[in-house]
């Protein structure tokens, strides 16, 4: 039997099979190409509410509502293309024992994140 | 593309050289070289490569110079020239004599249908398996990210790592750190080496390949071992490749084969490549009497003590059934021949090998394994109803049930095939029937270790026994003068033979083939991880669920604030351990964090976050007001408690 001939085929075999695993691996560790966003606020910790949306998603439209408990304060809608994020200022003045709710929609997917003031 | 290229060379170099020159010049140094065939001083370097970065990167620890890239390579160059010029003088002293024959002069002779063979079943093997890992190769795996963060701990610090825990205690704080003895440091030396070396991160394909790759080089061990094992047979050839076919393409994803590789069983994989080398040259050394391979039996015996417990304790239970099963076989030499072993070991290389370990294992680094709580667990009654051992069905099951087959009859065949050597036989013997009786009757040994886990290993042993059985049987039935069947029943044997075995193995393969990559979900879990850690300080505590995460293990190389942080909702049946008393207030703080005992969790440990599945979970918290949504992504959301 061959050795050095088994070893070097074997060597081929998995260098190729590596590469082609890095290759799926590096696609798969890119987030863009998963159709997903995210939204947080900036500071978890505190009172402020500004808050943050990452998409990486196919979608670049989203919608966003402020409430104060069940009352509409502001709304806007924002674009922010695939991979890209943006972060959206909101005073919280003056506001007290109120839970402030954020809503954000894009194409039919909703999340909302909220601190209770 | 240009740093993809550049990255890949830079990582298929740092496995050479971490993984390959250095155990290949301690091959050359050691004269060894000639005694073995290629393929064997090709797997002899891998595996002996592994155990030397152990060593020497635990000496570069306890050093000034650290674990740095710069001393690692140092290292391990310094130690090859080293090793060469050995290899020079000794080469230079002994110009006249001839070299030792290798082993394998005669294998040249074997027909090149046989190479094509062997090269078709392993293309085949890292084919079936590069498609189980398509959707297995983004890291995710539970097991792979509690050592990754070790890995990680030892190229960030440069330092040898403290595997320390903190626990919950009775009162609902959490404790001082405590010594953790399921890690052992050879599990992530070698990792840690190609990381610092490469520059790879540590979340990526690096770890899942590097076990990819041993995993291979454990099936190249175990072909070289079956011709080993029947060298005295004509068909030697013929059960290796059979034994290749039955663990290669056959049963190529269920454990412990490319799923422990996917899952970063690092211990195990690193145990089945080193068992059979050290198989091999106990092997060698007993047959041709020779000290210096026992002593380098020995040395690859103590890199498997630094590399995995489990494995080193199931060794020493093969040792000693080779040894029962050699007395049983050879009672008139038994006394004669043990006198020759004696020699054996009192010889210098042996002895020296012997106090080097003492040496390594009490003055410089002592195995985390080797205290109390630890052998407590492992030696005893069986304490808990997954130790107590396995039912015929399931250790069938685990064997692979054509292998299996096949094997019982291999065993008894073995019983009478005096004609390929007493240590042969005493070894397969004494393989086989140690990892059975710990399988099935662990109660019988003291063994109170989970049975699966000790079964996983059974795989070996049954393949190249199975494969005896089916050499022994079609060459009994068609040798050279006598033909006990037509040659057309015997063609038809030979391909019910291979039907049988190829559709359970093949079907075994389709079981256990993934059903999608998680990659999406741990992404997500990995993106709060990265929200949070900046956002977050050790004084905070994050609280994480590791039954609706996907990654979950991975959030610790994010915050890389110790191996218990975050805390952790394991599995449910976790908290209901009739054994032991379990700390409950990971279950309490999110399954129900209104209760009492819950406020107490949150107020002792101090815990203010919560990563959670927002379908599954988000609920309970939802409705509480001192609880706030900070982050929200389809498959996690983070909760803060406000104080």
């Amino acid at each position: 039997m061959n050795h050095k001939l088994i070893i070097l085929a074997t060597g081929f075999f998995l260098l190729t099979s590596f590469v082609f695993l890095s290759v799926i691996e590096g696609k798969q560790a890119d987030i863009s190409t998963k159709n997903v966003w995210m939204v947080y606020f900036e500071n978890p910790k505190d009172k402020s509410l500004n808050f943050t949306i990452e998409n990486h998603s196919s979608n670049a439209n989203f919608h966003w509502e402020i409430m104060a408990d069940k009352d509409s304060v502001t709304q806007g809608n924002s674009v922010i293309t695939n991979g890209a994020k943006k972060t959206i200022p909101v005073s919280s003045d003056g506001i007290t024992n109120k839970k402030i709710t954020v809503i954000i929609t894009s194409d039919n997917n909703e999340k909302t994140i909220y601190k209770n003031l | 593309m240009f740093d993809f290229i550049f990255s890949q060379t830079i990582f298929y170099l740092t496995l050479i050289l971490v993984l390959f020159i250095p155990g290949f010049f301690l091959i050359l140094a050691t004269r060894m070289r000639k005694e073995f065939s290629p393929l064997e001083v090709f797997v002899l370097s891998f595996g002996s490569s592994i155990v030397l970065i152990d060593f020497l990167t635990i000496a570069l620890g306890k050093s000034p110079f650290g674990i740095t890239r710069n001393s690692i390579i140092g290292a391990i160059i310094l130690f090859s020239i080293i090793c060469f010029a050995v290899y020079l003088i000794f080469h230079r002293k002994n110009k006249g004599q001839p070299s030792i024959p290798a082993s394998t002069a005669s294998s040249s002779k074997i027909k090149k249908h046989s190479t094509i063979l062997v090269i078709t079943l392993l293309l085949l093997t890292i084919f079936i398996k590069t498609i189980y890992f398509k959707d297995a190769i983004f890291p995710t795996a539970t097991d792979l990210g509690h050592h990754m963060y070790w890995t990680k701990v030892i190229a960030v610090t440069g330092q040898l790592p403290q595997y320390e825990k903190v626990e919950i205690q009775e009162d609902f704080t959490l404790g001082e750190p405590s010594p953790i003895a399921d890690f052992i440091i050879g599990e992530h030396l070698p990792f840690a080496a190609i990381a610092i070396v490469s520059g790879a991160s540590v979340i990526s394909a690096f770890p899942v390949l590097t076990l990819f790759l041993i995993h291979i080089m454990s099936l190249l061990a175990i072909f070289v071992l079956a011709q080993a094992l029947f060298k005295n047979s004509k068909h030697k050839d013929s059960i290796a490749t059979a034994t290749l076919f039955l663990i290669g393409p056959l049963w190529a994803i269920a454990s412990p084969q490319a799923k422990f590789a996917s899952g970063g069983v690092i211990g195990n994989n690193i145990g089945n490549l080193l068992i059979p080398l050290i198989i091999i040259l106990f092997l060698k050394a007993l047959i041709e009497k020779k000290s210096n391979i026992l002593s380098y039996a020995l040395f690859l015996s103590l890199g498997l003590a630094y590399t995995h417990h489990l494995s080193t304790f199931i060794f020493a239970f093969i040792l000693f059934f080779t040894i029962i099963a050699y007395a049983i076989i050879n009672p008139k030499t038994i006394l004669q021949d043990a006198k020759e072993w004696m020699k054996l070991i009192i010889s210098p290389w042996v002895l020296s090998v012997l106090a080097a370990g003492i040496i390594f294992i009490f003055l410089l680094y002592t195995p985390t394994y080797l205290n109390t709580t630890a052998i407590d667990t492992a030696v005893g009654a069986p304490s808990k109803a997954t130790r107590t051992g396995l039912t015929l069905d399931q250790f069938k099951s685990t064997a692979g049930e054509a292998r299996f087959a096949f094997a019982l009859i291999g065993i008894v065949l073995l019983f009478f095939a005096r004609n390929l050597g007493k240590y042969n036989q005493a070894f397969l013997i004494g393989w086989i029937g140690a990892l059975t009786i710990m399988s099935l009757r662990p109660n019988w040994l003291f063994v109170d270790i989970p049975s699966n886990r000790v079964a996983s290993y059974i795989v070996f042993p049954i393949a190249i026994i199975a494969a005896y059985a089916l050499i022994k049987i079609l060459t009994t039935l068609k040798s050279e003068n006598k033909n006990y069947l037509n040659p057309i029943f015997l063609l038809a044997t030979f391909f019910i033979f291979l039907s049988f075995i190829a559709t359970s193995g093949f079907y075994d393969n389709a079981l256990a083939l993934n059903d999608a990559s998680s990659a999406s979900k741990a992404l997500q879990t990995y993106n709060a991880s990265e929200y949070l850690t900046q956002r977050s300080d050790a004084k905070d505590m994050i609280l994480k669920d590791h039954n609706y995460l996907a990654g979950d293990s991975w959030i610790k190389l994010f915050t890389m604030r110790g191996y218990s942080y975050p805390l952790s909702r394991g599995y449910f049946k976790r908290y209901e351990d009739e054994t032991k008393q379990r700390e409950q207030c990971t279950n309490f703080m999110i399954s129900t964090p209104t209760t009492t005992e819950a406020k107490q969790c949150y107020d002792g440990t101090g815990t203010d976050f919560v990563m959670i599945n927002p379908k599954i979970d988000s609920s309970q918290f939802s409705r509480l007001k001192e609880f706030w949504q900070v982050y929200s992504a389809d498959d996690i959301a983070i909760f803060y408690k406000a104080q």
